[in-house]
């Protein structure tokens, strides 16, 4: 029974390191500035949760998380419950995992240098805008 | 009142009884599907009960069975073998009685060691790395406010300390002694059974499997009877030449052991078996010189023996190249078993469960491209055959170990075949398009939402000289894919090889535009990495006159917009269904014995030339650029020291492990654009990280 526990916990430990990290930028994305994964990953969870976005756009929630309207609550909880995202079905157990991640990609693209290439500085703009709301998002979600 | 009463007592009970039944079905549908094999076990109880008499038992058996294959869809399945090759194309929707192709079933790898495949097979769990567009939905932008900056500035400050990985850690196993591989390693007498673990799970859901084994080759053959289940019905058919004169003794050996167990199966098995040698079909049409009669050949193969001489005029026997569907195929098994006056033994039914596919449209969709070549390298033997799955949308061509000589005579034949077509609307268009219009007949169907994406398993593993161009311009292929679990032993696939088809798609339109359709239709969802393997030689530190033989070892990555490879090296079994393509990833490294699991993700740190030498004993910071020569020793990183082992393994760096051998830090090459000039790329070198890997059932706990 000892080994059984050990040997489920030693499984789970690896499946999550196997397959976390959707949204971590890997060496071949950081050399080649290649971010339309990350930011078509991003805008997935945006086109999934878009009616509970529009809501929080609504009710104004990201200017001021701390007092969400009830509407707006009720938008996150189901932001929380639909798992058809990308990001929700696989960081769904694992909110601090996913925060540390949108962290680093909030810090990386505040410093990537892309004012000489304009396809690049949207994309960033875009991907900044993203990964601050959904950090408010993660934060309301999980307090 | 009483009435009422009555009935709302007989009501209550209904809807008890309803629910649980309800509870109780979906329970036992639950466990089914999450436990097979205590499913089998009660399947082959209700086997052991005499069925004529017990209709109920052999009700509950149809009712089982029924529900095993509810819910079954197409699939295909490239398995993960380390260093061999087995695919699986499973057949399910529109379907009474499903049924599989299995295309090989073998690997050189003696043991692809025995704790990675728990690991790999413990991890049912699929994920997609390619994944079908859907265009339905449009983002909602989200209206942040001017000071959204500040806010998330202060959320960072108030973050909890990341999260540290932890690494299991083990003081060392018992694992015989193996040198430096990913995932694979061979020169271990006993075969690791694990290996057909996750084949043997998806063939127990069908009953009927047709085997093709595309050449005489052991690790295309070796592991099927390990893989197949007792309860499917099977029809193998053995192409190439299996009586050809061979040096290996190992090939001898797994071809008589092949021809045992199918001796045996028919023997002993309740289910039906039958086995076929199309190479050595003799029709009265062809071949005058041969005085060969095939039913020599097959009674030769029912009744082995390694002491049993060999069907006389075997060696003088030409067979005639095949080339259509496996409807047709199967039409001509048929016929020559009737000719040859090859009947039926008793264990063998008189309507053979193939007979009921022979007119079924699926059977049309699987075309042998090329069957019965005749070459002096067994290789050559192997057939080529494409599987259209148009639940899938998808085509899949399997190669075996196919050489460019096998493709070109195809191209030859194909264009005749095409020009002599009975198609009046034919009769307009040029000989490339009658060619092109032929081809895609066979691989492609009518699609509403998106075109039918091709992929094509490279010939031998993705080894060096297996390049072909009339292979590419005959399938035109969306994606390849390589079935190598990778490994020291041959290093497949080669990096040159890929290069030069990655070339090919850039400079030739037909194929660039192939990638634009499948880039259009879909995305990278996780990382998919692979392995290949460059070989050269470098003089020895110690005597510059002495050359030694290195491999270079690159990382890829699949990435968008390039040519998509699908390999099994580090994604493990890749698994194909209508809108995704999955693997299993779980990625080692062995060396010695032990299993390392490696970050891709991040190099631990970079080699840069054009820096100052790094001095002996020096310590590297995370994520930085530096210069370590050839004759550093030893290393210090992230507070621990490193020594260099295994010079002449995995390029000339070798690799650095630490003095408990709990971690390692592995030497790779990336491939990236050169940031001035975009048409250009670079190569660096990086150093990965590995963290040694638990074994199961010993724990450190444990072992206090």
């Amino acid at each position: 029974m000892k080994k059984c526990k050990l040997l489920f916990i030693f499984l789970s430990l690896f499946s999550i390191e196997a397959w976390g990290g959707l949204l971590e930028m890997n060496d071949f994305e950081r050399e080649d500035r290649k971010f339309n994964r990350i930011l078509r990953i991003l805008k997935d969870f945006y086109s999934v949760n878009a009616d509970q976005i529009k809501i929080l756009n609504e009710e104004k929630f990201f200017h001021n998380i701390a007092t969400a309207s009830s509407r707006a609550q009720e938008a996150l909880i189901k932001i929380r419950s639909n798992q058809k995202a990308r990001i929700t079905e696989n960081y769904s157990k694992k909110p601090q995992k996913l925060k540390k991640h949108l962290l680093k990609l909030q810090t990386y693209f505040e410093a990537v240098e892309v004012e000489d290439k304009p396809d690049l500085k949207q994309q960033v703009t875009d991907i900044l805008e993203y990964t601050k709301a959904l950090i408010l998002i993660l934060k309301a979600i999980w307090r | 009142m009483q009435l009422i009463f009555s009935l709302k007592k007989v009501s209550t009970s209904f809807i008890l009884v309803t629910l649980i039944t309800i509870i109780s079905s979906s329970f036992n549908s639950n466990a089914s599907e999450e436990k097979p094999d205590s499913k089998k076990r009660s399947i082959s109880h209700v086997e052991d009960v005499d069925s004529s008499e017990e209709p109920k038992a052999k009700r509950l058996k149809v009712d089982q069975e029924t529900k095993k294959e509810e819910g079954l869809k197409d699939a295909f399945y490239i398995f993960n073998v380390g260093q061999g090759n087995s695919q699986l194309a499973l057949y399910a929707e529109g379907l009474d009685e499903p049924f599989g192709v299995l295309y090989d079933c073998g690997t050189s790898a003696q043991t692809v060691s025995d704790k990675i495949l728990k690991f790999q097979s413990a991890n049912k769990k699929k994920k997609a790395f390619l994944v079908k567009n859907d265009f339905s939905r449009q983002p909602e932008q989200p209206a942040l406010p001017s000071s959204a900056a500040t806010a998330t500035s202060e959320t960072k400050k108030q973050e909890t300390p990341p999260i540290e990985e932890k690494h299991s850690t083990h003081s060392g196993g018992s694992s015989p002694s193996s040198q430096g591989s990913l995932s694979n390693e061979a020169k271990i007498e006993k075969r690791a059974i694990s290996i057909t673990t996750g084949i043997r799970a998806e063939l127990q859901k069908i009953k009927n499997l047709f085997v093709i084994l595309s050449h005489p080759d052991k690790d295309h053959i070796n592991l099927l009877e390990e893989s197949l289940p007792n309860n499917l019905n099977i029809l193998f058919i053995l192409c190439g030449n299996f009586f050809m004169e061979s040096e290996s003794d190992d090939l001898k050996t797994d071809v008589g052991n092949l021809f045992s167990f199918i001796e045996k199966r028919k023997k002993t098995s309740n289910k039906e078996t039958y086995v076929t040698l199309p190479y050595f079909w003799t029709l009265k049409s062809i071949n005058p010189y041969s005085s060969l009669r095939y039913h020599a050949v097959e009674s030769y193969v029912s009744s082995y023996s390694s002491s049993n001489s060999l069907p006389q005029d075997v060696d003088r026997h030409i067979p005639e190249a095949y080339q259509g569907d496996f409807s047709t195929f199967l039409t001509r098994m048929v016929e020559v078993k009737r000719q040859e006056g090859i009947k039926d033994k008793p264990k063998e039914s008189d309507n053979p469960f193939y007979a009921q596919y022979i007119e079924k449209p699926h059977l049309k969709d699987i075309y042998l491209w090329s069957m019965n070549h005749i070459s002096d390298d067994i290789n050559n033997h192997s057939a080529v055959i494409s599987f259209r799955m148009p639940n899938l949308e998808k085509t899949f061509i399997c190669t075996g170990d196919a050489g460019p000589e096998v493709f070109q005579r195809l191209q030859k034949k194909v264009s005749k075949k095409s020009s002599h077509q009975d198609d009046a609307s034919m009769d307009l268009v040029s000989p490339q398009e009658a060619m092109r219009h032929f081809i895609d007949t066979q691989l492609l169907g009518k699609s509403d939402s998106a075109p039918y994406i091709v992929l094509l398993m490279l010939p031998h593993h993705g080894a060096k000289g297996n390049f072909s161009l009339p292979m590419l311009d005959l399938f035109m292929p969306h994606l390849l894919g390589i079935s190598a679990g990778a490994g020291t032993m041959y290093n497949h696939p080669d990096t040159t090889l890929i290069k030069r088809y990655e070339d090919e798609y850039i400079k030739s339109p037909h194929l660039s535009q192939k990638l634009t359709e499948f880039w259009k239709y879909y995305s990278g969802d996780l990382d998919h990495y692979y392995i290949t393997f460059k070989d050269k030689t470098e003089a020895t530190p110690l005597n510059p006159t002495q050359k030694t033989s290195l491999q270079q070892a690159r990382l890829n990555l699949l990435n968008e917009g390039n040519l998509p490879i699908l390999a099994t090296g580090i994604a493990g079994t890749i698994y194909v269904d209508k809108d995704s393509y999955y693997g299993q990833y779980i990625s080692y490294f062995q060396h010695e014995g032990k299993s390392y699991k490696i970050r891709f993700k991040k190099a631990a740190f970079e080699q840069d030339r054009s820096l100052a030498q790094l001095m002996e004993g020096a310590e590297i910071l995370k994520n930085t650029k530096v210069n370590l020569p050839n004759n550093i020793q030893k290393i210090k990183y992230k507070g621990i020291e490193f020594t260099r082992k295994k010079r002449n393994i995995f390029d000339i760096n070798g690799i650095f492990l630490s003095a408990d051998d709990k971690q390692l830090l592995l030497p790779l090459d990336i491939k990236y654009k050169d940031e001035h000039d975009k048409k250009k790329s670079k190569s660096i070198g990086k150093f990965y990280m590995g963290h040694q890997v638990i074994e199961e059932g010993e724990t450190p706990h444990e072992k206090m």
